[in-house]
């Protein structure tokens, strides 16, 4: 193995990205996924543990780790928080009953220092359901607009239609690029 | 020292001043009300934990006598939380419990943080189908305010002892199809739901008989349910007991609904991980299963006391 080997490796060690699904049970994180990699949705069963996704977007391989949202995993999480470079963060746009309970999730996880500087894209799934809140009620109910420490975004989707899950990632790509890319040329 | 610097000393400075005379503030007005709420105090140590982050991010550019300061100062204001919170009965910094709809209006300085204290209820849906609050009484579709769209979603919150069939008559056009269920705090009901095209989530229900059909479901904090269902996934289970699973009753399918009705009954109970069967769920025994003739009784309008009906069909799943 020679220099070459190593810096060809390295190299392409840097077009990957570490990214995190979390989120309440019944978000549709699995779904999603499935959805993007161009899967069957219908056979989606509530997640028992992680999956592990690999795929390309653009130049990047996206290591994509979905993690699942029952009550008894979520002490789990933290597990998988070494490295993140964003942080997927799902809703379930029609469970209105359990905004509380997202927001104080997802605020106790934006203390977490191993997430430290990490993106963080919210994604207001199930928004083909009729009865669906809107982005901005989200953005109140979860009080988006607190949060100082992540570089944040909103954006409305639907697992089931597909609609604006890849707007999703290229927003999450660009996003960390931009971070990894600015603090490579700022610092040295 | 380069001018970047400068001007994130000086915001830093600014920043932690005011976040300091804010908290400090709110300290004190904790401290003169004597029993102070836990929820205002988890808030306050919230922002507290925030304040100290904020200071450890900013440990790169502080010049080292700044950071002495900020630290002195913020160690004090620590201080002072810890007496407070022993002085008020210790309770663990974070836990998992749902809290009630917050109602401590601590009064708040210029942190965004906790000037959000909206009770869950301000999320009200405008364009789902709502039955809330019912004791005593029968809720059929016509209970329903109509709603313009062919899909919605259902949300069935704090009943007590009522019968909802939102079954009969789901299959002509007239009434939405529903895409997502959500159900919390139900007792003593029995509920009997249609075919739903995406999830159902079930909260607090205890002391009931509930049938639906559903692409996904999932259970929470329930106990002593008999459950009904035609589901294409593994359903799942937390935090409950005495639950008993059977199919779908037959006598109750009025939209046809997707092949392959083979009943899943491998119920995943995430309170129990062991290769050993769970003592929190079993199969419905056939001689509790509700016949034909009790799901007619069950959804006809007008068969009798509704006391009696649900006295009669609940003493079966409390054998």
């Amino acid at each position: 193995m020679g220099l070459l080997t190593i810096i060809r490796k390295n190299r392409q060690k840097e077009k990957e990205m570490r990214i995190l699904f979390l989120g309440l049970d019944n978000a549709g994180k699995t779904t999603i996924l499935k959805k993007l990699n161009g899967e069957d949705i219908m056979e989606v069963s509530p997640t028992l543990g992680f999956n592990i996704k690999t795929f390309m977007h653009g130049k990047y391989t996206l290591n994509v780790w979905d993690v699942g949202g029952q009550r008894t995993l979520r002490p789990y999480w933290r597990n998988y928080f070494e490295q993140t470079d964003a942080i997927v963060w799902v809703v379930d746009s029609v469970d209105r009953m359990r905004m509380d309970d997202c927001k104080a999730e997802l605020h106790s996880l934006l203390l977490e220092d191993r997430l430290a500087g990490a993106s963080l894209l919210i994604l207001a799934n199930k928004q083909d359901i009729q009865g669906s809140m809107s982005t901005t009620e989200i953005r109140n109910a979860l009080d988006l607009l607190s949060i100082k420490s992540h570089n944040w975004k909103i954006m409305p989707c639907s697992a089931v239609t597909g609609e604006n899950l890849v707007e999703g990632l290229d927003w999450v790509v660009d996003d960390v690029a931009q971070r990894i890319y600015y603090g490579a040329t700022a610092t040295r | 020292m380069d001018a970047s610097n400068k001007t994130l000393i000086q915001e830093f400075y600014t920043s932690f001043q005011a976040s300091q005379s804010d908290l400090s503030a709110r300290l004190a007005v904790l401290k003169a009300e004597g029993n102070a709420p836990q929820d205002a105090i988890n808030a306050l140590a919230l922002d507290v934990a925030k304040l100290r982050k904020d200071l450890s991010d900013a440990n790169a550019y502080l010049p080292s006598y700044d950071l002495r300061q900020y630290e002195q100062s913020l160690k004090s204001l620590e201080q002072s939380l810890d007496d407070l919170r022993t002085a008020s009965a210790g309770k663990p910094k974070f836990s998992f419990k749902r809290k009630p709809a917050k109602t401590s209006a601590c009064p708040s300085g210029p942190h965004p943080a906790t000037t959000s204290n909206v009770a869950s209820s301000s999320w009200a849906s405008a364009n789902s189908i709502v039955l809330s609050g019912h004791t005593r009484q029968r809720l059929t579709w016509s209970s329903v305010s109509s709603v313009s769209a062919s899909t919605t979603d259902l949300s069935v919150t704090d009943l007590d002892s009522c019968i909802v069939d939102l079954c009969t008559g789901s299959a002509s056009d007239a009434f939405p199809s529903l895409t997502a269920v959500h159900m919390r705090n139900v007792k003593n009901s029995i509920v009997i739901l249609p075919h739903v095209k995406g999830s159902a989530m079930v909260h607090d229900m205890s002391n009931s008989v509930l049938a639906v059909g559903c692409h996904q479901f999932r259970m929470h904090t329930s106990t002593s349910v008999d459950v009904y269902f035609h589901i294409d996934s593994n359903p799942i289970i937390e935090h409950c007991t005495k639950l008993r699973f059977a199919p779908f009753p037959a006598a109750l399918v009025e939209v046809p609904t997707p092949p392959a009705a083979v009943p899943n009954l491998s119920v995943q109970d995430f309170s129990h991980i062991r290769a050993t069967p769970s003592p929190n769920w079993s199969v419905l025994p056939d001689e509790d299963y509700l016949r034909q003739e009790d799901w007619n009784r069950i959804t006809t309008p007008d068969a009798g006391d509704l006391c009696e009906l649900l006295q009669n069909f609940l003493s079966k799943s409390q054998a």
